[in-house]
């Protein structure tokens, strides 16, 4: 098996090699960068549809108001979480394998959070109406209801969309600098200004490493709460199968599940697509499977408290809700998604899963693809079958719903890949000192032993 | 006023630098001489700093400041405006400041700015945005060590001659 990064690869070939794949890109980069904007440009077309002709061109009628819009929503919010708050809690607890994985891991927070946050507008209908959810003092006799979950969302996404962004770039400012000391053109100057004059001065480290610990132990608990927040806009109201005391922590778990399968993915591209494999370490990649077991088997628990709490509590309407989702139309979906979203984390147990990178990344989308569909069944069922039997209905996507939403995952993987392109994807000094630590160990283990060895002093 | 003279040099690794700083400071306590001494780096070096004299972080400040800011806005935003509206707005009964629905906002606030005050706080300490020195060298971001002084033209000589002693690799000069 390859093992952990080396202990002697020189700090200037990790310069090199970091900033060799944000170079001219490749054909196929560009070929994929052409898809995503094809497939973002239908989206775009079915978006300008959907003005002309209303909302009930994407099938959303009472009662199903939501759809597809909001299942997206929730679904992004909560690929965004695993990023910042892996970051977050892995630095936190000085995790050294972190180190390598952070950066990419962050700028899928940013990225999957830009996506989210189109869609409450797409769902509006009225987009040019959305400057009314702005809490300000107007003549319209509007106000913000601060009661609402809806505006606490609003909030929350801000406040984490602006942290998570502030967060990704402060910890890059270092590697800004390099950027802007091996770059010419555009791009050194882009990167002198973002670097801000960074030199790396003892001051300057001892500032940024406690605003960089202060900043974590912000990010920790707003990662927690936004995902909470989102699930409040469920929770909150009365409908069955929503009003549920378990549901905000049954949305971080599976928000922290989709999120890590994502950065697998994630990690397996990269690692290919930029030669990473010096980096981007089978180990690694080993430790993110087994954390994605573990918070698997949270999301797991969850759901049975859900079900149980439903089955065992004699709300008929609750009870009514969860035997539709098994029995009714949205069976085999659900079923689908139980069986995958249960099953698929237990083959992360067996070793040769864990090291097969196209079993692996066939396994992370997968399970994306079901907590999407985990996201849908929170939606719509509900809806189905709600307190007024008069009003039940189903909701099937038409061709705008799907293609706004595949656009969404175009324009994820977008702007995505031009991030990588444009920012360093890995840390380089965060790398350099790790492997300066465990020089530093593994020289003072030898000098105690009375080892003849020389040191290693390798930079 | 006495001539000063602004030197980068470059050192190959941490153990270096950390005796020539030393030995600078034995000097600088019997004759003073080294008016100014910083160390420019790679990576972080905690235990380096120390030798050189660290100088207190205050970014915890600016977060505590911001955190508190936030809550208070948070406050007043949302106890502000429910009362700015209460003409129109029916309560039905309800507080006209819901305190437990406006924890969730005044919590997001104070992280908000408590966030941006931790930003400015690490601007204000690390003394950026500033333009970069001519005293740069772009292998400071590579694997090499920089000490950075400013000393007085009397130990002008015996400063250059101490940095060549600990092995620097180049010693640049600002004229």
């Amino acid at each position: 098996m390859e093992e952990e990064i080396r202990n002697d690869i020189k700090w200037a070939q990790i310069n090199r090699d970091v900033l060799h794949s944000m170079a001219s890109p490749r054909r196929s980069y560009w070929a994929l960068i052409g898809l995503c904007l094809t497939v973002v440009a239908i989206g775009v077309y079915a978006e300008i549809h959907q003005y002309h002709t209303g909302m009930g061109e994407a099938r959303l009628n009472r009662p199903q108001m939501w759809g597809f819009y909001i299942a997206n929503f929730i679904f992004w919010v909560g690929v965004s979480h695993a990023g910042t708050l892996l970051s977050a809690a892995l630095f936190l607890t000085n995790t050294e394998w972190r180190r390598p994985v952070y950066r990419s891991a962050e700028a899928m927070t940013s990225v999957a959070l830009l996506t989210a946050a189109i869609f409450p507008v797409i769902h509006l209908g009225r987009v040019w109406d959305f400057y009314w959810v702005l809490p300000y003092p107007n003549e319209r006799g509007l106000w913000p209801n601060f009661r609402s979950p809806l505006l606490w969302d609003m909030v929350a996404i801000f406040t984490y969309l602006n942290s998570s962004m502030l967060f990704l770039y402060y910890g890059m400012i270092p590697d800004l600098a390099i950027s802007r000391d091996n770059a010419s053109g555009w791009r050194r100057r882009l990167y002198g200004w973002m670097a801000l004059g960074w030199v790396g001065t003892d001051r300057q480290w001892r500032n940024f490493r406690k605003g960089y610990l202060l900043l974590a132990c912000f990010l920790l608990p707003l990662a927690v709460s936004v995902h909470s927040i989102v699930a409040s806009d469920f929770a909150m109201s009365i409908m069955p199968g929503w009003h549920v005391t378990s549901l905000p922590p049954y949305f971080v778990a599976g928000a922290l599940y989709s999120g890590c399968a994502a950065i697998i993915t994630l990690f397996i591209i990269l690692r290919y697509t930029f030669r990473y494999e010096e980096y981007l370490t089978l180990p690694i990649l080993d430790k993110l499977c087994k954390l994605t077991f573990a918070i698997a088997m949270i999301w797991v628990y969850l759901n049975l408290i859900e079900f149980s709490s439903a089955w065992y509590g004699h709300d008929m309407f609750e009870k009514e809700v969860l035997i539709e989702k098994a029995t009714g139309p949205y069976a085999a979906i659900w079923w689908t998604m139980i069986i995958l979203g249960i099953g698929l984390p237990f083959s992360l147990l067996i070793k040769w899963v864990r090291r097969n990178m196209r079993v692996l990344i066939f396994i992370s989308m997968l399970i994306n693809i079901t907590m999407w569909l985990e996201r849908w069944m929170i939606v719509s069922p509900t809806l189905a079958r709600n307190h007024e039997p008069y009003s039940w209905g189903y909701h099937w996507p038409g061709w705008v719903e799907l293609s706004i939403t595949f656009a969404s995952f175009a324009w994820f993987t977008m702007l995505f890949l031009l991030f990588v392109k444009i920012f360093p994807s890995i840390s380089m000094y965060e790398v350099k000192e790790m492997l300066y630590h465990r020089r530093h160990v593994s020289d003072r283990l030898l000098r105690e032993s009375g080892s003849d060895r020389p040191l290693t002093v390798e930079k | 006023m006495a001539k000063r003279h602004h030197m980068l040099a470059l050192f190959n690794n941490f153990d270096e630098v950390r005796e020539a700083i030393i030995e600078l400071k034995v000097m600088d306590l019997r004759e003073g001489g080294v008016e100014e001494m910083r160390m420019t780096s790679p990576i972080p070096h905690p235990e380096l700093e120390e030798v050189i004299g660290a100088r207190p972080v205050l970014v915890q400040r600016f977060t505590f400041t911001g955190a508190m800011l936030g809550l208070i806005c948070g406050f007043l935003l949302t106890a502000g405006l429910a009362q700015s509206m209460f003409s129109v707005q029916p309560q039905g009964g309800k507080a006209v400041i819901p305190i437990p629905a406006d924890l969730i906002i005044m919590f997001e606030m104070t992280i908000l700015l408590g966030v941006w005050f931790t930003v400015f706080g690490f601007l204000f300490g690390a003394r950026l945005p500033r333009r970069r020195s001519h005293l740069y060298s772009r292998r400071v971001g590579e694997d090499q060590v920089g000490l950075l002084l400013e000393v007085l033209d009397s130990h002008y000589e015996r400063v250059k001659n101490l940095l060549w002693q600990h092995k620097a690799l180049e010693v640049m000069e600002d004229s």
